[in-house]
């Protein structure tokens, strides 16, 4: 059983919207897989679904290997859930919401092994409701984990934080994966999906529009990087790296801007600069990243679609 | 069902429970303070007792009237009134002293009936006319023979000494000035006296159930609509879902907890009413089954509510707008006889009604039969809702 997850032709209506359309995806064990995706692309249903919350119109899924239809009271115990813009028992302290929620299960992971790893330890007396939003989601995240799950899935564990916060989640999630587990991360933050994810998926409008690694997906659907040499004689630059081979080039008022696809032709350029003894005040490199690559997928921005 | 489950739960609500002032406050500070209010209020007696009156012969008091009013011979002054029997109450209201409560025609229709109105409303006194008394009392004046006459009937709760004694001379004096009227003295108009053998009841000794009600009812319905819309909100529902306690055993473990609630509730009540107020108390099978059936009725309405307003606000204004009137008009703080009659016929379809007559049957009067009706009324409508309130509230999302 190679795949914690495999969802073959999933498929939700509602009404006349379908907000999942024939999707199909795995994700091995092991691995941080990102679902990426503006607001209402259908992430969420799409999560709700694999986790039993909501039933799909149409399509097959197994998780561990075992067809949730049939198997979801063996599935639950081995699974850890963040539901999207979850808001604990206000009134119970981190810990005891963390001991109520490890009481449900056959299979109980140790607290304090758990209040440890998600850095709750000074918290672990205080009200919930008395917490910050980001020890929240931190909580939310202790709480996925109480039956050592094979698998968890947090569903925008971060959105609404601040970068402190989010970082910190973040931190959480890296270690979730050196104790082995399967994350499930929907989110619409690019950088969250290029800084955990080893997988991804881009979701727009209820369909995938594209999967891979990072790189893979910068490599097939990003632009190339762009090195810009600012405050040069334009001129002279086009015309020596001309000389070189290059021919992607754009001057503007001062700069001049190269596409280049590879890391070490900045080397090479900075170094035909420097024999032929031309200026410049500074260089600048912009790296494609997911941000282009949904851009080119759909014609939209993953940022303005988010609010 | 899985004990360490439920019994996880239902720790998890008493914590919270104990750590949210305002619940407490609703729940036990509240109705231990209307007790006190009400009882401090109630308690001074006030400077005029009030004397019940039974008529079974009201509806011949007009015809009398008519008699009277057109006789050539001044028999008895009737003033302004269309029925002998308003001109006599209306005295004994100057009185000053005796303020006279009418039984309406509908109520205590016979003699099993009234002594059972007695009861259930710890009447203390109350003049009962029989039937035909009018025209046994004309046909006795007529013939000049007082023995043709009736007794008025005058029953007393001989452990209130002073108003026996206040209301045993304004009916002696009315009696006496009447004859005097009519003969010159001879007794047309006399009254024999009965004792009520019952329990002393005061307003207190009603209230007290009333409030029961009231604070089981509130704290079921506004806890349920809680945890159906805050923690559907808050993704706690759909979080539980994922987890292997079973709908069945949450709902389990917070019934369990709003019973417990209700006793406790009902045994800080019943305190403050026994130790500040001295009501006396029965304890049976009833009041138990009364207060269960009560809990789970109105924490299947507030489930019923949240199935159609989803926005925890808006669900608790409806539960309000559903607990608000019904507390007025299902009897909780006043006797519905105070009521009008229309008023009375809307309190029969409130659930609430049969709470607190159930309640007052079984706790009070200790009237076994009322309590056991309204113990299956109740608990009929108990089964119903709850069972409709489970079946149309979902976990899962659509
Ligand atoms: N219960 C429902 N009934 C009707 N439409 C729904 C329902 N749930 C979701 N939708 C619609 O399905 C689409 C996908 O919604 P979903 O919540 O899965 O998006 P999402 O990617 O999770 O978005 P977000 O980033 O805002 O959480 C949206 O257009 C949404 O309005
Ligand atoms: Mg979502």
């Amino acid at each position: 059983m190679e795949y914690a997850i495999e969802v073959e032709n999933l498929t939700k209506i509602y009404g006349d919207l379908k907000a999942v359309d024939n999707i199909s995806f795995k994700i091995k064990k092991g691995e941080i897989f990102a679902f990426l995706g503006p607001n209402g692309a259908g992430k969420t249903t799409t999560v709700e679904m694999i986790e039993g919350i909501r039933t799909p119109t149409s399509g097959r899924i197994k998780v561990l290997g075992y067809d949730i239809k049939k198997n979801m009271k063996y599935i639950k115990e081995r699974i850890g859930v963040l539901p999207q813009e979850f808001t604990s028992f206000e009134k119970l302290t981190v810990r005891e919401t963390i001991v109520y929620f490890s009481r449900l299960y056959k299979n109980r992971a140790n607290i304090d092994e758990i209040i440890e790893l998600i850095d709750l330890r000074d918290k672990e007396n205080v009200m919930y409701y008395q917490l910050s939003g980001g020890l929240k989601q931190r909580v939310g995240v202790a709480i996925s984990l109480v039956n050592n799950p094979d698998i968890v899935f947090l569903d925008e564990p971060t959105t609404g934080l601040d970068p402190k916060a989010r970082r910190d989640v973040w931190h959480v999630i890296e270690g979730l994966k050196k104790q082995e587990k399967t994350v499930f991360l929907t989110t619409h933050y690019m950088e969250e999906a290029e800084y955990l994810a080893d997988h991804i998926a881009i979701i727009h409008k209820g369909k995938i529009v594209a999967e891979g690694s990072l790189d893979e997906l910068i490599k097939k659907y990003g632009e190339k990087s762009i090195l810009s040499i600012k405050g040069c004689r334009t001129e002279e630059v086009i015309r020596l790296l001309k000389k070189f081979g290059y021919s992607d080039m754009e001057a503007k008022n001062g700069d001049v801007e190269i596409k280049i696809s590879k890391g070490d032709a900045v080397m090479n350029i900075l170094l035909h600069l420097k024999e032929e003894g031309l200026y410049y005040r500074e260089i600048d490199i912009k790296n494609s990243d997911l941000e282009d690559v949904f851009l080119n997928l759909t014609g939209a921005r993953l940022k303005e679609e988010m609010k | 069902m899985n004990l360490i489950i439920i019994a996880t739960d239902f720790i998890a609500s008493l914590k919270t429970y104990l750590r949210s002032k305002g619940t407490l406050f609703w729940s036990f500070a509240f109705p231990v303070l209307l007790i006190l209010l009400f009882g401090a209020i109630f308690s001074g007696g006030g400077g005029k007792y009030t004397l019940y009156v039974k008529n079974y012969d009201y509806e011949n008091g007009e015809f009398i009237a008519n008699i009277l009013k057109n006789s050539t011979e001044n028999f008895y002054p009737i003033g302004n009134f269309t029925n002998i029997y308003d001109t006599i109450y209306s005295q004994f209201n100057s009185s000053g002293v005796v303020r006279i409560k009418v039984i309406g025609k509908d109520f205590a229709r016979n003699s099993e009936e009234l002594d059972e109105y007695i009861k259930k409303h710890k009447i203390k006194a109350i003049m009962i006319i029989p039937q035909n008394y009018g025209f046994k009392l004309g046909n006795a004046i007529a013939k000049e023979n007082a023995s043709l006459a009736e007794n008025i009937t005058l029953m007393l709760d001989p452990s209130d000494a002073q108003a026996n004694n206040v209301i045993t001379s304004v009916v002696t004096q009315f009696m006496s000035q009447s004859n005097l009227f009519i003969s010159g003295g001879e007794n047309f108009f006399r009254f024999n006296t009965k004792s009520i053998i019952q329990e002393r009841y005061e307003f207190i000794d009603f209230f007290v159930p009333g409030v029961i009600a009231l604070t089981v009812m509130t704290n079921n319905i506004f806890g349920s609509i809680e945890r159906n819309t805050k923690y559907r909100k808050n993704g706690i529902l759909r979080k539980l879902s994922t987890t292997p306690i079973t709908r069945g055993e949450w709902i389990m473990a917070k019934m369990l907890f709003m019973l417990f609630l209700s006793f406790i509730s009902t045994f800080i009540i019943l305190s403050v009413g026994i130790f500040v107020w001295g009501v006396s108390i029965k304890i049976n099978i009833y009041a138990f089954l009364l207060i269960i059936s009560t809990s789970f009725a109105f924490s299947g309405i507030g489930m019923i509510i949240t199935r159609f307003v989803k926005e925890e606000e808006t669900a608790s204004s409806a539960g309000s707008a559903i607990t608000f009137p019904m507390m007025f008009l299902a009897g909780t703080f006043f006797p519905l006889e105070m009521m009008p009659s229309f008023l009375q016929t809307i309190a029969k379809f409130l659930p609430l009604y049969y709470v607190n007559e159930g309640l007052r049957d079984a706790m009070i009067v200790g009237d076994s039969y009322g309590a056991l009706v309204n113990t299956l009324i109740i608990f009929t409508f108990a089964i119903m809702v709850f069972a409709i309130g489970v079946a149309i509230t979902k976990w899962k999302e659509d």
